[in-house]
């Protein structure tokens, strides 16, 4: 069975209508391989993941949408249902409780609620799940700790700061920046090629 | 001389321990994802799993290096290389030995400490030992297979009729080993984990209940329901063919067949097609 194209490409629309209200995103990683995505999510305000984006590595399966997407975090993360070493997501929509009615945006969603009310019953991470559950304060901290080591990205102000700061004009590094989704490197490259 | 102890000991040592850089392929390694979810099981079963094999590789080989000696020469005369089927088998088996019995030991060792169970199996599945022994688990499988088909070609011996019989338990004591190592997996995880990587139950519809469900041609006049498939998500064009499912939801009917072969539950409310709801009755009324 081919992959749903069709859909792929009108989900990615959809995702991008409001990102900035619902702090999920997702977007091809290379413009024509439609089988392999980045998501990001925005940590949840009040837990210790805020102020982080996170990345999502997703990769959409020949059968989809009657398959789930196979999704894993690609940014660290200590949280109770991912793998700390290698972000696999333990959620039971992207197992058995899939519905071809989800989508990459609802999924994304999940996830980001998945951060704010953990599951640490069903846990992907046993050691995480246990301090989760026996060491909260501890827990918090080292949450909080690799959200600042790991998902911190610049605010898009600062980058622009430091592009106009190597000496380019901001006309150019905001045109830049537009045109590499805001990725501080690429657009540097594109500055400097 | 204690110098020469002392580098080839360090270099023994070394053999056991994760190489550097090899940090990059972590997060390619199911078991330890396994052994992260389960640290206890998954200690336990590599444990129960090494000490077996290394044991049962050291007392299969012993009456087997007796046999051969005694009688290497009359076995020669036999149609297939039994023989040297058996001595490859025994060797391959001996050199997996030490390196099962220091897993097995490192692990009691590290679990007597209390440590970090996670960051051990990280250490011995990133070092040499361990894709060495992989390697020669890979080619002791090949010789397993090659020797099954020897023995099923090999006919009555007369000079030496031992060695058949001798090969014939040698396969039995690999495929019990085998067993033994399914039962205790089986035994060691709990059962949802059991699930995974594993195709799902069937739990999808046969074409007959599909079919049960009726078919409707969309129209614009149909009120209060929905106007775009939430299968493809695509709107339904005019005259589009339908699929309503007993809650009363419709989709694309080449959409919803697909899915329910798969899975028999309605995408949008996830009721099961074969539970009739009370709300069909309204639906129908409604119409
Ligand atoms: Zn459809
Ligand atoms: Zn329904």
């Amino acid at each position: 069975m081919p992959t749903d194209f069709r859909r792929v490409k009108k989900e990615l629309q959809e995702c991008a209508k409001d990102e900035a209200l619902t702090g999920v995103s997702a977007r091809l990683k290379n413009e024509d391989d439609l089988t392999q995505l980045e998501g990001k999510i925005k940590g949840p305000q009040g837990t210790s993941y805020e102020g982080g984006v996170f990345k999502v590595d997703i990769e959409i399966p020949d059968s989809y949408p009657f398959e789930p997407p196979k999704m894993k975090f690609s940014t660290k993360i200590w949280h109770p249902n991912v793998s700390s070493q290698t972000g696999a997501i333990c959620l039971d929509i992207l197992k058995d409780k899939w519905s071809p009615a989800l989508t990459l945006k609802t999924a994304l969603l999940s996830l980001q609620a998945l951060l704010s009310a953990p599951e640490p019953t069903d846990p992907q991470d046993a050691q995480v799940a246990e301090q989760y559950l026996k060491e909260r304060e501890k827990f918090e901290q080292t949450a909080a700790f690799w959200t600042s080591s790991y998902a911190s990205e610049s605010s898009s102000d600062e980058i622009v700061e430091r592009l106009c700061g190597m000496g380019f004009g901001k006309d150019q590094v905001l045109e830049a920046l537009d045109a590499t989704d805001g990725d501080e490197n690429a657009a540097l490259e594109k500055l400097l090629g | 001389m204690t110098a020469m102890a002392l580098r080839l000991s360090d270099r023994l040592r070394g053999f056991f321990d994760a190489a550097d850089g090899a940090e990059g392929e972590l997060a390619a390694d199911p078991l330890l994802d396994v052994v992260h979810q389960y640290p206890e099981e998954a200690a336990w079963f590599i444990k129960v799993v090494m000490f077996f094999g290394s044991i049962s590789g050291v007392i299969i080989s012993i009456p087997c290096g007796v046999f051969l000696t005694m009688y290497w020469a009359p076995c020669g005369q036999c149609n297939r290389p039994l023989r040297y089927w058996i001595l490859v088998h025994c060797v391959l088996q001996l050199l997996q030995a030490p390196v099962r019995l220091v897993f097995f030991l490192r692990l009691c060792h590290v679990q007597s400490l209390n440590n970090n169970i996670q960051e051990c199996v990280r250490q011995l599945t990133h070092s040499a030992a361990w894709r060495t022994s992989k390697v020669v688990s890979i080619i002791t499988y090949g010789w397993f297979i090659l020797g099954i088909v020897w023995l099923l070609n090999s006919t009555y011996c007369k000079p030496c009729p031992g060695l058949y019989r001798l090969s014939l338990a040698v396969i039995f004591a690999a495929v019990a080993r085998l067993l033994m190592t399914l039962i205790v997996f089986y035994h060691s995880f709990p059962p949802r984990f059991q699930g995974q990587g594993l195709p799902p139950k069937p739990r999808g519809a046969n074409q007959e209940l599909i079919d049960s469900m009726p078919l409707i041609v969309y129209s614009q006049e149909m009120r209060g329901e929905e106007t775009s498939c939430a299968v493809c998500l695509s709107d339904f064009d005019r005259d589009a063919v339908l699929r309503r499912l007993p809650c009363g939801h419709s989709f694309h009917r080449g959409c919803i067949d697909k899915w329910l072969k798969r899975n028999k539950v309605c995408p949008l409310c996830l009721q099961d097609i074969e539970v009739q709801s009370p709300k069909t009755s309204k639906v129908k009324k409604a119409i």
